[in-house]
């Protein structure tokens, strides 16, 4: 069974250089935190670090991607396994002080304690692509495929069919960044947004979510019975 | 739309400062912070070497219990945008939680040198 959606939230910024997303409940069993951000500069910055609860619990998130498209846009993704229940709020640190900022932190259950994601793959435009398009080859049908992306334009939506959007955070109303997911699909995931017309500028990546472990099921009446007898 | 705190002028040496709480209105949704920023037209604000953490705290019960909610963290002095232009305010903004007795209250943090600036809560 593929991990199941739980709750999220989002914020938006500017002018800054870390951004606080305003706390919100996780809960569940086999918990995953998954952090995006999307943001854009003269230069645009990597991401230093995503902490849970700072000066608190301190939940420090794993880098899963971070990117830019060697100009003005920067995309990373960030994943949490087992975060405490309750509710925290989650500080992002950026090397640099940027124009635009848009984060999403979306939780998860039943997710993999262990391997919680695959393999991710990035991608980025600097002047001829305007779409953000990504093809996820690793992902099994019980996975989840989540991306993350920021774009130069204020119009896109998600173009996959199955894509859910979870954020289409439109800043300063010419920058994008949005967060999607889809059920993976063996035969490869392809997670697209469209809508792009202003620059094709951006940075993309997505990675798998990886379901929790099925538990072995008890073996049926008969054999259980010859297992007694033997 | 409530200006919660409308263009406040602070003046805040190194160190912290609280402010508020004020009382969100009843069925709106969205919270944003802003700190107006130095530049070409605003001189005294902000100066280069002035740092700010801006925290925000959030109850649902009329002010008994706490959680930390939005902030934002930002060097002063005048930041260039990608087209070369003046940022005016460094701002965050987040979707609230719903509920009924909702109050916010902030504490800016400054490190070298004191802040001087306008500060403004808005929720929609």
């Amino acid at each position: 069974m593929a991990a199941t959606y739980d709750n999220k939230n989002t914020a938006t910024g500017g002018g800054a250089s870390t951004i606080t997303i305003l706390a919100f409940t996780v809960s569940g069993t086999n918990r995953l935190l998954f952090v995006t951000v999307g943001s854009s500069a003269a230069t645009a910055a990597l991401t230093t670090s995503v902490v849970r609860d700072s000066g608190g619990l301190n939940e420090s998130c794993t880098e899963a991607w971070d990117l830019t498209n060697g100009g003005s846009f920067h995309s990373s993704g960030h994943c949490l396994v087992a975060p405490a229940t309750g509710s925290y709020a989650i500080l992002i640190t950026l090397a640099a002080a940027q124009d635009e900022i848009g984060a999403c932190a979306t939780s998860w259950t039943a997710v993999h304690q262990t391997v919680p994601i695959g393999t991710p793959v990035t991608d980025s435009a600097a002047d001829t692509i305007y779409n953000p398009t990504l093809t996820l080859a690793d992902a099994n049908d019980d996975d989840i495929v989540i991306d993350g992306m920021c774009v130069y334009d204020g119009s896109m939506a998600p173009e996959s069919p199955g894509q859910t959007e979870r954020a289409n955070l439109v800043i300063a109303a010419v920058v994008t960044h949005g967060c999607s997911t889809q059920l993976g699909n063996v035969a490869g995931d392809v997670m697209s947004w469209t809508g792009g017309t202003l620059y094709p500028q951006w940075a993309a990546g997505a990675v798998a979510i990886k379901p929790a472990a099925a538990a072995t099921p008890p073996p049926p009446p008969v054999m259980a019975a010859q297992q007694r007898m033997g | 739309m409530a200006l919660l705190i409308d263009h406040q002028s602070i003046n805040v040496p190194a160190g912290s400062r609280d402010f508020g709480p004020v009382t969100i209105p009843d069925g709106l949704a969205q919270v944003t912070l802003r700190l107006a920023r130095q530049t070409t037209a605003t001189p005294t604000f902000w100066a280069p070497g002035v740092t700010v953490d801006l925290k925000s705290w959030g109850s649902l019960d009329g002010g008994a219990t706490w959680q930390q909610w939005l902030g934002f963290g930002a060097p002063g002095g005048i930041l260039l945008k990608r087209d070369g232009s003046e940022t005016v305010e460094s701002w965050v903004s987040c979707p609230l939680p719903p509920g009924a007795a909702r109050r916010i209250r902030l504490t800016a943090t400054v490190t070298g040198g004191t802040l001087v600036s306008q500060l403004t809560v808005e929720v929609v």
